[in-house]
């Protein structure tokens, strides 16, 4: 039987998303060591685990390197790809927000300059908004930008906005929420869709479980 | 800055003998399955006006096509697809209610956005059923796809599905536009977890919203896949719909094809120009669809005519490299029969001889003598030349090469030799 290969997203998601497998049934000894490296194998389940930087993980996935992918749907927004997205993991929650100075007001009539690390996704938000916008791509540190004058504003995603605060910055606009997804390459989907299929129910399965716990 | 003139542009690529040798083959292997079903091959201009492609709905990403400008300022385009041209053809020199079956295999051009892991120069082959809006054409259409891929890589699937199931239940939906394209590529791309969110907040019947719900996991299984759908219809064309994709899987049972099919009804891409069944197909642990097509009867309609059409373009260079290491099986290695060593004096005699040989099917390169025979022994052992003959008048020396033997032959008496010896070409 063929293995069936996973990106995971490097980091909190890889833990959380491991954890996911395992309580399906396809755990991995290796990957719960400390190692540094990159691809763990379970001979017995036939399943392999790669980790890679999380907006890797729609590429790995669209061509095929990968059949499965977790990662978060900022990441997938912002890389645009083709591939299917199954299901909501319903981790890794947090929210795509425009962040600026305290006080901070749009003038209609100058163009803005915004900071991000997402480009696509301000970019996308403000052109659905039918405003004009000055893109400037960072790679981290982006509640820097309005302070230092770099920009007007900030699009980030935001978890507690702790961040934010304490630097000074207030969420202007929130524009929607996201979560880690299960993603799948379009042909594997089709070719290996038993165990994929699977693999879903039993992510469904877990999930209405854990609502009942919430509950209680 | 990169010296551009070494370089080729992202996307294209150069095609040196071995790969072109290995994708000659394939091409010749699907174009005989073409053939021997009774379709003729057609070619369409590389150079169209652009309007040809970007006044009708096609498949077509009108973005993608390389567009520049004639010297009366008229646009034209490379061709970015065939069937479009050939429905153009059809409809200008044919009348209606004709039979046609054709075939092509040609390069295509397409800009591909910002893509650029993706060809921007690929190789077509496809086929067009004209006048026929018969079940059994869809049938035999995706039977030829299937028999000219069981040839190359037999490690496929057929999806096919009808775009007439997901177009019924859009009559159930009083949505706007919009929102209705945005139903359809949530569910072309099988997004379950913003399908549903998004059909949460509409405000359309219970019953409805349960059925885009289910409609992309409506795939796999054949018969599975059927026997859910019939539970799901709403109206008459969504029941029409199913009835004819049983019809179609019929028929590829009768050919004997049950092995590469399963259903899809989540294949509602390009509504506008596909009618009727749609199919695609896959590859095994390669990521991309290789194959795809379907029933499009309103194309020729763009050009005054009415006939029934259905069809498919195989991705040849997507299935060169689906292949993978099997690629070798499919490329000839590049022999030379005989190389014949002249001096200036025996030019005419000699290529009087080569010309003999070659027209016995033979490949034959002639040379000046002017090096050491070693030289010439080393030179053909490494181009894989089988037989070096060293031309002296009246005799003819002939160095086999493989079995590291020499003879001397009279030179009149060469092809009664070659016939006694039984040397056949290893072509």
């Amino acid at each position: 039987m063929e293995y069936l290969n996973v990106a995971l997203a490097k980091g909190r998601l890889a833990k959380e998303g491991y954890k996911l497998f395992k309580k399906l049934g396809y755990e991995c000894s290796e990957l719960e060591e400390k190692s540094r490296k990159l691809i763990f194998t379970n001979e017995d389940k036939k399943i392999r685990f790669i980790l890679v930087k999380a907006s890797d993980v729609p590429i790995y996935v669209e061509k095929g390197a990968s059949d499965l992918g977790m990662v978060g749907k900022d990441t997938i927004i912002e890389e645009n790809r083709s591939f299917y997205e199954v299901c909501d993991l319903e981790f890794g929650e947090c929210r795509f927000c425009v962040a600026a100075l305290k006080g901070f007001k749009y003038e209609y009539n100058k163009k803005i300059k915004v900071a991000t690390k997402y480009p696509n996704v301000a970019k996308n938000y403000y052109l659905s908004k039918g405003k004009q916008v000055d893109i400037i791509k960072l790679n981290g540190s982006v509640e820097l930008a309005p302070l230092v004058g770099l920009s007007d504003v900030i699009v980030d995603i935001v978890q507690t906005g702790k961040t934010i605060k304490e630097n000074g910055l207030e969420i202007i606009e929130d524009m929607f929420p996201i979560s880690a997804r299960l993603i799948v390459n379009k042909v594997s989907f089709k070719v290996k869709n038993e165990k994929i299929r699977k693999i879903i129910e039993g992510i469904e399965t877990i999930k209405e479980a854990s609502d009942g716990d919430n509950k209680l | 800055m990169f010296d551009l003139k070494y370089q080729i542009p992202q996307g294209v690529k150069d095609e040196l003998p071995d790969y072109y040798s290995t994708k000659e083959n394939i091409i010749n292997s699907v174009k005989e399955v073409f053939k021997s079903y009774g379709y003729r091959h057609i070619a369409t201009p590389t150079i169209e006006y652009y309007d040809v492609f970007s006044s009708i709905n096609s498949t077509l990403i009108k973005e993608d096509i390389f567009k520049f400008i004639d010297s009366s300022g008229k646009i034209l385009a490379l061709r970015p697809d065939v069937t479009i041209p050939i429905a153009r053809i059809v409809a200008n020199n044919y009348k209606e209610k004709t039979d046609l079956k054709l075939f092509y295999i040609s390069k295509v051009f397409r800009m591909n956005g910002d893509k650029d892991n993706l060809d921007k120069e690929f190789s077509q082959a496809g086929i067009e059923y004209f006048g026929d809006e018969t079940r059994d054409a869809d049938g035999e259409v995706i039977a030829v796809g299937i028999k000219a891929l069981k040839k190359i890589n037999s490690n496929f699937q057929i999806e096919i599905g009808n775009a007439l199931f997901f177009k019924g239940l859009i009559d159930e939906l009083n949505l706007d536009d919009k929102t209705i394209e945005k139903i359809r590529v949530l569910i072309e791309n099988k997004n379950f977890v913003e399908l549903k969110k998004f059909i949460k907040k509409l405000k359309i019947k219970n019953e409805v919203k349960k059925v885009l719900i289910e409609l992309p996991k409506l795939y796999g299984n054949f018969t599975d896949v059927i026997k859910k759908a019939k539970t799901l219809c709403l109206n008459e064309k969504m029941k029409r719909a199913l009835i004819d994709l049983e019809k179609v899987y019929k028929r590829l049972l009768d050919y004997g094809y049950k092995e590469y099919i399963s259903a899809d009804l989540g294949l509602i891409n390009h509504l506008d120009y596909y009618t009727g069944i749609v199919f695609k197909g896959y590859i095994n642990n390669h990521g991309r669809i290789i194959l795809t097509g379907g029933r499009y009867d309103k194309l020729t309609k763009e050009y005054g005519k009415d006939l029934p059409a259905t069809g498919f373009a195989l991705n040849i260079d997507e299935l060169i490299k689906s292949i993978g290491g099997k690629k070798d099986m499919f490329k000839s290695k590049y022999k030379i029969d005989f190389s014949i060593l002249y001096k200036n004096k025996n030019r005419k005699n000699v290529f009087n001889i080569a010309d003999k040989l070659r027209d016995q099917g033979f490949i034959v390169e002639t040379k000046p003598f002017k090096k050491s025979l070693k030289e010439y022994i080393n030179y053909a052992d490494d181009k894989n030349v089988k037989k070096l003959l060293v031309y002296k008048e009246d005799i003819l020396k002939l160095i086999d090469i493989k079995k590291n033997m020499s003879t001397n032959i009279k030179t009149k008496d060469l092809f009664n030799f070659i016939r006694n010896s039984k040397v056949v070409s290893v072509h």
